[in-house]
């Protein structure tokens, strides 16, 4: 009985070599001297353990393992498992380069792929291409979309009608399902245990059909347990079952009843009044076979929604108790050279559900596509394990570089809390490259082409030389002057004056000779007095004299005499003082003696200052 | 002029002395003691562009981002134009959640509006304005000669009135007194004094405007945000 319910149980493999597959693809066909091809080779099988591949001799490339990812799918007791390993190649030469078939050997049969051509050109001469895959008989999704589920209970076969009823602890055979908790947080892992309890002999194997569980993530927790136990004074053979519930949505959710079809042993009704002798001959001792689906009582699970207070932003959905390490596979690098940066997030948890880690910003790396690889176990009835994520990091720059801490945040059911790990920053010794790889005979020589200008970090600019500058100096010089900027504004103004007194004379010719009649006359007397020459400066002072009366009178200067002159003064009103007049006609004769008589003596400072004088009392009476 | 010239560029490697030692700091990574230095240096030279850059650095580097976003306006503010100053205050201008062009303003106008400094600004006006009128001068006192002077006196009328229209829109637009924040996450309260509640907090390396003083506290203004609040005087480093 025990051996055949557990034949029931298990997954049975499959032995079906001739199903093991191989492929093989790259990301791009065409690429730069500098660049790098990701190839991904899937090994597909109908068993969980798959071989690796040989990976042939690549004389033409650089070749880096950047981890598996394994993909394993139970269906309905069969099993089938693919394999990605992927590889990192760069190209070591400018033209065509080829991989060849990678071949997967196991038992003796040997499956390859078809080669795959790269052409390599010079850095920055290639354009990607759309991503080839190499012919092969089978290929699987090379990153899952979503990790393999059991298949869910609704699609299992439905039993053909028969009882169906929750038959109660007590009975000869029943089913029991229990849940260790009615309320759970979504994805939180709720452990659900059916039972199977016999106290007679089974006849067949029985049938386990895992119940509904719509709304949650199922994941089995073998092994199945045995055992006998004693129940209202009956001995019950049991087996259990476990399975892990992860609800995927909030609210109340529903795990179906689980049944067990079983074929219990029946005597055979036989009428022992039997008229017919035949039958009550042969059905003396005889026993029939009834099938029966044993069920569960149905079960109800309330999800409970993860709190939004609190969230973190890179959260991304796992709950449980999980841990996060970071490591790279070479500490001391060139630029250029590939560094496997592995990232573990292990722990107690719906593992399949969680995202992957947010990377930190790395602008002194090239960061390629992140390979992840799950690894379950089912300890102590607990989902756990780790999620690798694989990734190649490629240095731009050289110097001391750092993989910063990487963080991972989660949510604990316990503390009823967001936690957030965070991994030990990584320290890598990047030398700088001695140079581009050498280029074999024959081939067109990889020329510097030029490359784009890329920002690896952002700083402030380094510190400023002395600059001179006179033309911000001169400006802040005129700025600081203060007052002395107002100069102008009075140069001008005293200009507009000037322009407005000289529009004044040109206008009033008479008034402007009546006005400057004295100054004139002044000028010729100093005029007269800087000659040297007695005579010379006696006819000085005599013009000086006439053109003075000239111009105050309106008189020409050449044809005015001193009796009109004497004339128009004595006309004036208020009329001049006659002793005015008389220093007039003295100083007038006194100046024609000293021009015009023989041997006279010239005029001279003394005079000079009588002419003075008069013209200044002249003035005075004139303005009266 | 020439002579002018002459002692205005001799008067730069003054301002030198000490900075080779400052910079020898800065290299080797002692930023706090090249900060000293070249604070040293600029009370000597207390208008030199380059200084005030580079102690910025200096206090950029040592982690004082607000006394270093101050020496880097005060750079920016004597020499606007230099792709250094501008590229430098405007990298630390973000780290405090800050740009220093102001939002919507078209890059080149901005470029164009800051190309001189206020001071700049004022001496170049006065220098046209120094032109304008002795050609103005020239024009009214040489009646004979004013066909000729027309059109250069019109073109430095115009522009000593846009070199002045320029100067008065910075003038009007710069705050009369400003500063930069200068501790982590200022406190900024209703009234002077500790007894008045927190009414918002502000970033270090913030741009304030400075409207009153009172007691060892600031009033302060952040235009932006429409904020208003006092600051302890020693949170803020007046510009």
């Amino acid at each position: 009985m025990r051996a055949a319910l557990t034949a029931l149980l298990l997954w049975l493999p499959g032995s079906c070599w001739a199903q093991v597959t191989i492929s093989a693809e790259v990301d791009k066909t065409d690429v730069a001297l500098n660049d790098q091809i990701v190839l991904a080779v899937t090994v597909t099988g109908p068993q969980t353990s798959l071989p690796e591949p040989e990976i042939p001799s690549l004389p033409n490339f650089s070749i880096y393992s950047s981890g598996r990812n394994q993909n394993i799918t139970f269906v309905n007791g069969s099993v089938s498992s693919s394999i990605i390993f992927t590889y990192v190649l760069e190209p070591r030469f400018v033209g065509k380069g080829v991989i060849p078939p990678i071949a997967v050997v196991y038992q003796g049969h040997r499956a390859q792929t078809s080669p795959i051509e790269i052409q390599v050109g010079r850095p920055g001469a290639s354009a990607p291409t759309p991503t080839q895959q190499a012919p092969g008989p089978a290929r699987a999704n090379p990153i899952p979309a979503a990790p393999p589920q059991r298949a869910p209970a609704a699609a299992a076969p439905q039993p053909p009608p028969r009882e169906r009823k929750a038959v109660v602890a007590g009975a000869p055979v029943f089913v029991q399902a229990v849940a260790d908790k009615k309320t759970a947080f979504v994805n939180e892992q709720v452990t659900l245990t059916v039972r199977f309890y016999t106290s007679v002999n089974l006849l067949g194997n029985p049938q386990y059909i895992a119940p509904k569980t719509d709304g949650f993530l199922a994941e089995d927790l073998p092994p199945e347990r045995h055992g006998n136990t004693v129940i209202s004074n009956r001995t019950y053979y049991f087996s259990e079952i476990k399975t892990a519930l992860f609800p995927a949505q909030a609210g109340r959710l529903g795990v179906g009843p689980a049944t067990v079809r079983v074929q219990i042993q029946q005597n055979v009704n036989v009428d022992p009044f039997a008229t017919d002798f035949f039958e009550k001959f042969f059905s003396q001792g005889l026993v029939s076979a009834v099938t029966r689906d044993l069920v569960s009582e149905p079960l109800s699970i309330a999800a409970q929604a993860l709190p939004e207070a609190d969230k973190p932003k890179d959260f991304s959905g796992a709950v449980g108790r999980f841990s996060i390490a970071a490591a790279v596979d070479r500490s001391s690098v060139k630029v250029g050279d590939a560094v496997g940066l592995t990232v573990t997030v292990g722990g107690v948890g719906n593992l399949k559900a969680i995202g992957d880690p947010r990377m930190p910003e790395l602008p002194s790396w090239r960061v390629y596509d992140t390979v992840t690889s799950l690894n379950l176990e089912k300890k102590d009835d607990k989902v756990q394990g780790s999620k690798v994520f694989k990734t190649v990091l490629v240095p731009r720059v050289s110097g001391d570089l750092q993989v910063p801490a990487i963080g991972f945040s989660y949510f604990d059911p316990e503390k009823r809390a967001y936690v957030r790990a965070e991994s030990l920053p990584l320290a890598v010794k990047v030398a700088p490259s001695p140079g581009a790889p050498a280029v074999p005979a024959g081939a067109p020589p990889a020329g510097a082409a030029p490359q784009g200008v890329t920002a690896v970090s952002q700083d402030i600019r380094y510190l400023k030389g002395a600059v001179s500058r006179p033309f911000s100096q001169l400006l802040e010089a005129v700025a600081g002057a203060g007052p002395v900027n107002a100069a102008p504004i009075f140069a001008f103004a005293f200009c507009l004056g000037l322009a407005q007194y000289r529009k004044a004379g040109s206008s009033d010719p008479a008034g402007a000779r009546l006005r400057g009649a004295a100054k004139a006359a002044m000028g010729r007397i100093e005029e007269s007095l800087k000659s040297g020459k007695p005579g010379k400066a006696a006819a000085l002072m005599s013009d000086a004299l006439t053109g003075y009366l000239a111009d105050k009178l309106g008189q020409s200067a050449s044809g005015l005499t001193l009796r009109r002159a004497l004339e128009l003064l004595g006309a004036r009103r208020p009329p001049v003082d006659a002793a005015l007049l008389e220093g007039v006609r003295e100083l007038w004769s006194e100046l024609d003696m000293r021009r015009f008589a023989p041997g006279a003596a010239g005029a001279g400072a003394k005079v000079a200052q009588a002419l003075r004088g008069l013209i200044a009392q002249l003035e005075e009476e004139l303005e009266r | 002029m020439t002579s002018l010239l002459l002692i205005l560029s001799l008067a730069v490697p003054a301002s030198c002395q000490g900075v080779d030692e400052a910079r020898g700091k800065y290299d080797a990574g002692d930023f706090n003691g090249a900060a000293t230095l070249y604070a040293k240096a600029l009370e000597r030279s207390p208008r030199d562009p380059v200084l005030h850059y580079d102690l910025g650095n200096a206090l950029f580097k040592a982690g004082h981002l607000g006394q270093a976003i101050a020496s880097y306006q005060r750079a920016f503010d004597i020499r606007p134009r230099d792709p250094d100053i501008r590229y430098n205050l405007g990298f630390a201008l973000k780290r405090a959640g800050e740009e220093l062009r102001p939002e919507g303003t078209p890059p080149a106008l901005f470029a164009l509006f800051t190309l001189l400094s206020e001071r700049e600004l004022a001496g170049l006006q006065w220098l046209l304005c120094w032109l304008a009128l002795s050609l103005g001068c020239v024009y009214v006192l040489k009646p004979a000669r004013r066909e000729d002077l027309f059109s250069p006196v019109v073109v430095a009328a115009a522009l000593w009135a846009a070199t002045g229209l320029w100067w008065g829109s910075r003038w009007l637009l710069e705050p009369d007194e400003r500063g930069v924040i200068v501790k982590p996450t200022a406190e900024l309260r209703s009234g002077p004094g500790h007894n008045f509640g927190v009414s918002f907090t502000a970033p270090e390396g913030r741009r304030v405007q400075i409207l009153s003083e009172s007691a060892g506290w600031l009033e302060i203004g952040i235009p932006k945000e429409g904020a208003k609040g006092w600051l302890a005087a020693d949170a803020v480093e007046k510009i």
